[in-house]
């Protein structure tokens, strides 16, 4: 009895200090605010696009592929959803315990008697409430779908668990992960590639012994039943309560390690340790992206591309496996920039606390400026990773003859656009930290401000065209030039509403535009070049100046 | 009873070895400055003692508990503030404390009353609704300790507590701890700079390359260490005369003479000592001054280290 009462004290959310103080910091100032802002913000452009990316197609004769316009932009939604709560989930909750080992709290906090449970716990559910005030607010969008008819509210109850339960998975993930990292900036980065990987991992499910196990470790499958309604109800049982056991499971690991190994590991983590970690992150990114290239061929040789992925009501589902190396990388492209960004602050810091703490600005060369502070490198070891499954893919993509040989060329383009991006971003980031050097907080807003507006830009005249076009249904241009032309965003939309579209049965193919993502890479390029030459010569002259 | 106790402490790392072989006793109501170089090992005797670390080897009790297998015991006790500590962002200073206050399971209604004193002794009550990070050094520290007391602990350790402070921030932080030691608790206090700690300690411990020199009360290592008293003599005049009685008493060595200024040292009984000043008078020394130099913690300090560090 006293355990089941000393129980309910712990799990209590009122008696938790670290659950009440999360939220009222989180509470406070603009930052919540403007993340549900950006976050209804995307949802909308989604939904515009959506919106008259069905009419277009209805005005083309496709009426027969968009049964139902209000079940379209239910499905657009749900998707966009689950990927923009895979980036946003681990950069909040993977904090949890680095960033007060940052702020020297950790030591405090230990001393208090709260034990490994309520910390676990509070760390976990203050993030998780967080990130669930975001799906509440998709709420009013999801209505609108449900007005258009098409869904019905069960659908839309059924999705909006199932995204809690993916949070909930997410949020203990990245609590694990930070309660045995160094640095948040770390934490966040393995949450972040974690997340993406679950996220996209098709080939788990092609490996898995079962449907129930295939489908609560791969969100893309959940999420592709939302497309059929039956599928969703007879799924629910075996996808999204299968979905918590990882989710529990992972909370119950973190427990366990605070309470197993006590706090003062936490405080001097132990050499050996840290290489055993490394070792188990190694050998599970290994064990993924295995799985990813193997289960992808698998689906490759038999049944046809992408079957484990194929939402049935899509435009065509995925049956362009060019298509899903564009979309995964997409979405870690995205996710890495923001990283190179914050990379590049947090680097310039390091440079000016060793340059004047230590009096070492003076044989301080501009080239140690890019080589002081490793996080500077893990953006290009993430580009590889994007780069190197991408061939694989890509390869046997065209030996399966499901890739056409013109569409090489243009995700490879693709492919330079990332690079663009993650460089450009990298450049922003040491820009806005050249302006602030000792103020992070403005660093940050103005570095992803800028690069928020950077990436998203050219889906304004691609959202125009689209209500033009809804307008106007004579005009005959096609969404994908506009999309491919764009950007990551323009194509991430384009992807996220639509699931991947069959080009070569639109009969466009990607290879139609081969000039365009060069073109659009190649402006990248130059920008980063352009920009990364002025804010390295800024940096140097500060540098020999002080 | 000893609140604080310890036998045998030792702690490696790696092929550091920052605490060999340390023991204390620290009473009830005591006030221990615990004194050493940087990288002494202070810090890592103190991180052992509030359960922080685990000793590689050695016994340590707090209030009668082991530091090692009664670690949630040892916790409800003491209050720590580490020498470097962060706050919360975006959080004010009563929510800072309720924060604590709530962790140490303190009732609710409970609560706000504790606040408001500990506040009030760390003379931080017009702070009450400020933000955090909004606060001063000295403010920061004080606000620390507040969160210290918040569950009113037997024993405070305290790392560097001033370290960093300007001097009034600094003289704020002494009468603070004056008036802890008034309130009975006993505090372990660590400290590089002497001064801060020369006029309130009731024992001092001092520490070099993790081995504690030399440990009790500071009138008692005083006079073991310096045996020999040391005496200024203030006159009006000439001083020859003064120096001329001196030499003649027994067990004065060591005289030094300037204008209107004799120093010597004395070692021998107090009788012989209280005789000085009459001998003087008698033989017609016109003596404006008599006194005995006393020791600082400093001097004492600089003659048992080194300059060593771990």
């Amino acid at each position: 009895m006293n355990a089941i009462r000393r129980l309910w004290f712990e799990l209590n959310p009122i008696h938790n200090p670290l659950l009440i103080r999360e939220l009222r910091s989180r509470m406070r100032g603009p930052r919540l605010f403007l993340l549900i802002l950006l976050f209804q913000g995307c949802l909308m452009v989604v939904l515009a696009v959506t919106w008259s990316l069905v009419y277009g197609l209805h005005y083309y004769g496709r009426s027969s592929i968009v049964s139902s316009r209000g079940h379209q932009l239910f499905v657009s939604l749900i998707v966009a959803e689950a990927m923009m709560i895979c980036v946003i989930v681990p950069a909040l909750s993977a904090g949890a315990f680095t960033l007060e080992r940052e702020k020297q709290t950790l030591e405090m906090l230990l001393m208090t008697p709260l034990t490994g449970l309520q910390a676990a716990w509070g760390k976990c559910l203050g993030p998780f409430l967080v990130s669930s005030l975001l799906l509440v607010t998709s709420l009013p969008p999801a209505a609108s779908c449900l007005f258009l008819g098409g869904v019905s509210l069960g659908e839309v109850c059924l999705c909006l668990v199932g995204l809690a339960l993916f949070t909930l998975l997410y949020t203990a993930m990245a609590v694990a992960i930070s309660a045995q990292s160094r640095s948040t900036a770390a934490a966040v980065f393995s949450g972040e590639v974690l997340a993406v990987m679950f996220l996209v991992a098709g080939g788990l499910e092609a490996l898995a012994p079962g449907p129930i196990l295939a489908s609560a470790l791969t969100p893309l499958s959940w999420v592709g039943r939302v497309c059929s309604p039956e599928e969703l109800y007879a799924g629910f049982l075996g996808t999204a309560v299968p979905f918590m056991i990882p989710g529990a499971a992972l909370l119950c690991l973190t427990t366990a390690f605070l309470l197993l190994h006590g706090p003062t590991r936490l405080v001097a983590p132990r050499p050996h340790h840290v290489a055993l970690k490394r070792l188990v992150g190694l050998a599970t990114v290994a064990m993924l992206a295995v799985v990813l290239v193997w289960g992808s061929l698998r689906d490759l040789l038999s049944s046809g591309v992408g079957a484990s992925f194929a939402p049935p009501g899509s435009i065509g589902g995925l049956s362009n496996l060019g298509g899903l190396v564009a979309m995964a990388s997409m979405v870690t492209c995205l996710a890495a920039a923001l990283y190179a960004n914050s990379g590049a602050t947090g680097h310039l810091q390091v440079i000016y606390a060793l340059g004047l703490r230590r009096g070492l600005l003076e044989g301080l060369r501009p080239r140690s400026a890019f080589a002081v502070g490793a996080e500077a490198c893990l953006p290009w070891a993430l580009a590889g990773w994007l780069v190197v499954p991408g061939v694989v893919l890509l390869g046997a993509a065209l030996m399966g003859e499901w890739l056409h040989t013109s569409d090489v060329p243009g995700l490879v383009g693709l492919f330079a656009v990332e690079l663009g991006v993650l460089l450009l971003a990298y450049f922003i980031g040491l820009g806005a930290a050249l302006r602030h050097p000792w103020d992070l907080a403005k660093q940050r807003i103005l570095a992803v401000g800028t690069l928020v507006v950077l990436i998203a830009y050219p889906a304004v005249p691609f959202l125009a065209w689209g209500f033009w076009n809804a307008a106007r249904p004579s005009a005959a241009v096609d969404p994908a030039v506009w999309a491919s032309v764009a950007s990551p965003a323009g194509l991430l939309v384009l992807f996220a509403c639509a699931g991947v579209p069959d080009f070569r049965s639109m009969g466009i193919g990607i290879g139609g535009h081969t000039l365009a993502p060069w073109m659009a890479g190649l402006a990248f390029l130059l920008a980063a070049m352009a920009l990364g030459l002025r804010n390295v010569s800024h940096l140097c002259r500060r540098l020999r100046g002080r | 009873m000893a609140m604080v106790e310890c036998q045998g402490l030792r702690k490696v790392y790696r092929d550091l070895v920052a605490v060999n072989d340390l023991s204390l006793s620290i009473g009830e109501g005591e006030i221990f400055g615990f004194i050493g170089p940087n990288g002494a090992g202070k810090t890592t005797t103190i991180k052992m003692l509030v359960t922080l670390l685990r000793p590689d080897a050695g016994t340590a009790l707090v209030d009668g508990k082991c530091v090692i297998r009664e670690q949630e015991e040892v916790r409800k006790v003491i209050g720590y503030m580490p020498d470097f500590f962060g706050v919360y962002d975006d959080i004010k200073v009563w929510e800072y404390l309720d924060f604590f206050a709530t962790a140490y399971r303190i009732e609710r209604h409970r609560r706000p009353q504790i606040i408001d004193d500990v506040l009030a002794l760390t003379d931080l009550t017009i702070k009450k609704e400020a933000f955090v990070e909004e606060l001063s050094r000295g403010m920061k520290q004080r606000l620390c300790l507040a969160k210290t007391l918040v569950h009113d602990p037997k024993v405070l350790f305290l790392d560097e507590p001033a370290s960093g402070l300007d001097p009034r921030a600094r003289v704020e932080i002494r009468e603070l701890l004056k008036e802890l030691r008034n309130l009975g608790k006993t505090i372990f206090i660590s400290s590089h700079i002497l001064s801060e700690l020369a006029d309130f300690v009731t024992q001092v411990g001092i520490i070099e390359q993790g081995r504690l020199v030399v440990s009790g009360s500071v009138d008692d290592i005083t006079a073991q260490l310096q045996p020999f008293k040391r005496v200024t003599v203030r006159v009006a005049g000439d001083t020859a005369p003064v120096v001329e009685v001196l030499q003649q008493v027994p067990g004065v060595r060591n005289i030094e003479s300037e204008p209107n200024e004799v120093r010597f040292e004395f070692e021998g009984e107090d009788g012989g000592f209280a005789g000085i000043l009459p001998a003087l008078v008698s033989r017609g020394c016109q003596v404006t001054g008599f006194g005995e130099q006393e020791a600082s913690l400093e001097e004492i300090f600089m003659r048992v280290t080194r300059g060593a560090v771990a």
